[in-house]
């Protein structure tokens, strides 16, 4: 029994190194591959390129204001989302989550067809003399429209989670609606709304399909970081790879961020 | 006094009720789960809208369906204590029981100086720094009270405030209750299932049943009448 028992403890743990290491290998090899083909004289020399200078302010520049808009749009949206039982509840919820499994690709024509010049919607802006399409504008819609679903979902599930009698304690004690979503409601989910918000801009940041499609990939004025990588691949690798690393080490930071704030709500609750 | 007199069509059944509860009268509700002891109170509260109907508190109307009145939660100054004491878990003991005064905008000085007599008179001094997570249930029923009065309600509604408690709180929490009903000679309703509390709170006891008033007479009255 006791020799059973070793065994199938033994058998468990060798099961467990090597599962375990299999997908820390096929997960960090190919990041390592990135850093092994440059060095940091290289990097640095990439890295002051007015180009991948370009690239890096107008990501951080789009991506902030997509953000900014989810959070804006998306807070208020999702907290009566959470609240209220309306017609076409689900369709909604289904329509929140359709950008997480929409290719970029389509999605990106889908913003075309409707922003463009001979969109629905563009071949009237374009009248007034508005243009989006392949504008820093049409980026930003790019990235709001693949990265919304990860503030929106989280919201959804905070809102939903947090016990409606809190807000109806506070409502009773003199408190306006809006005081008690100050008081209360945001102090409550605010660091998953936080971690929400950090994953959008990591999602923002990375967006490309969408983004090439329908604001093309022009240095300077459309061209984020993922697209600059797209096009040094055409013959400035280097530079490709100093953008990849960037990325690498931004994604990186912000899925530490993410994981310090689970284990405070973890705390917390 | 309050005067309700409301009806509204819940999922199973019709809720109709009326009415009338003096100025420092405690009106214990029971019933079954499920029957609209919550529902009335929220509609009291303004939490939830009678489809038909008046509340009328002190002379001052709250709803009225025919005049088209629904004044909001936050200007019916009702102190209303939910089953789980709703106590908010980011604030300390102080901060919650302040919450209503700086939801009114009352200032600083004012404010800690009407907490600090409450927390005194609840006897949760050695408390008032501690968090909803850090509380017993009879506790957070106290510190639910102390909110609840703090804004000089005119009216109160306690949803199950003795579901928490042990032996030890049951007599406080009761005995204050009863205290803040007579000396501040307010209206009370407040639903439970003890048996206990009926017999020692009450003036009256009305029993609801799918959303209808079953034993309206005044049962102590009653009782001392035959």
């Amino acid at each position: 029994m006791a020799t059973h028992f070793r065994i199938s403890k033994s058998l468990a743990l060798v099961v467990a190194v090597t599962s375990i290491g299999l997908v820390v290998a096929y997960l960090a090899l190919p990041i390592i591959a990135l850093f092994f083909h440059t060095n940091p004289e290289q990097f640095i020399s990439s890295l002051t390129e007015p180009k991948v200078i370009d690239a890096i302010v107008l990501s951080l520049i789009t991506s902030t204001i997509a953000m900014g808009v989810i959070v804006l749009v998306g807070t208020p949206a999702a907290y009566f989302h959470s609240r209220m039982d309306y017609p076409g509840k689900s369709i909604v919820d289904i329509l929140i989550d359709l950008p997480l499994v929409l290719p970029p690709a389509v999605a990106g024509l889908a913003l075309l067809l409707l922003y463009g010049r001979m969109g629905l919607i563009g071949q009237y802006l374009h009248i007034f003399g508005i243009d989006i399409g392949f504008t820093i504008i049409a980026v930003i819609m790019a990235q709001i429209f693949v990265a919304s679903p990860f503030y929106l979902r989280q919201a959804k599930a905070l809102f939903r989670q947090l016990d409606p009698s809190y807000e109806q304690t506070a409502r009773s004690l003199g408190a306006s609606p809006l005081f008690v979503f100050a008081t209360i409601v945001l102090p409550l989910t605010f660091e998953g709304l936080l971690s929400g918000l950090v994953m959008t801009f990591a999602r923002a940041l990375g967006e490309f399909g969408a983004t090439i499609m329908v604001a093309g990939n022009l240095p300077g004025v459309t061209q984020t970081m993922p697209l600059a990588i797209y096009g040094a691949m055409q013959g400035d690798f280097n530079t490709a790879i100093t953008i990849s690393i960037l990325l690498v080490l931004i994604s990186f930071g912000i899925m530490a961020i993410i994981s310090i704030l689970t284990k405070r709500r973890g705390l917390i609750a | 006094m309050l005067d309700i007199s409301v009806s509204r069509q819940l999922r199973d059944f019709e809720l109709s009720v009326d009415l009338t509860v003096k100025a420092g009268e405690n009106l214990i509700l029971t019933g079954n789960n499920g029957a609209g002891k919550s529902t009335l109170l929220n509609m009291v509260a303004g939490l939830m809208t009678p489809e038909q109907g008046h509340i009328v508190l002190n002379g001052t109307t709250l709803f009225d369906s025919g005049k088209r009145i629904d004044v909001p939660p936050e200007e019916r100054r009702i102190g209303y204590i939910f089953q789980n004491a709703a106590i908010f878990p980011h604030l300390t003991v102080t901060e919650n029981i302040a919450y209503g005064l700086r939801a009114m905008g009352m200032g600083k000085p004012l404010r800690e100086k009407k907490v600090t007599g409450l927390i005194k008179q609840l006897n949760l001094d050695q408390l008032k720094d501690y968090k909803a997570d850090q509380l017993s249930g009879g506790q957070k029923q106290l510190v639910a009270l102390g909110r609840a009065i703090a804004i000089d309600p005119v009216l109160l509604l306690l949803d199950e405030p003795f579901r928490a408690l042990d032996s030890t709180m049951y007599p406080i929490v009761k005995e204050y209750i009863q205290d803040v009903v007579r000396s501040r000679d307010i209206p009370c309703i407040l639903v439970t299932h003890h048996i206990s509390d009926q017999e020692s709170l009450d003036r009256r006891t009305c029993r609801i049943h799918e959303g209808k008033i079953k034993d309206p007479v005044p049962l102590y009255q009653e009782a001392v009448q035959s």
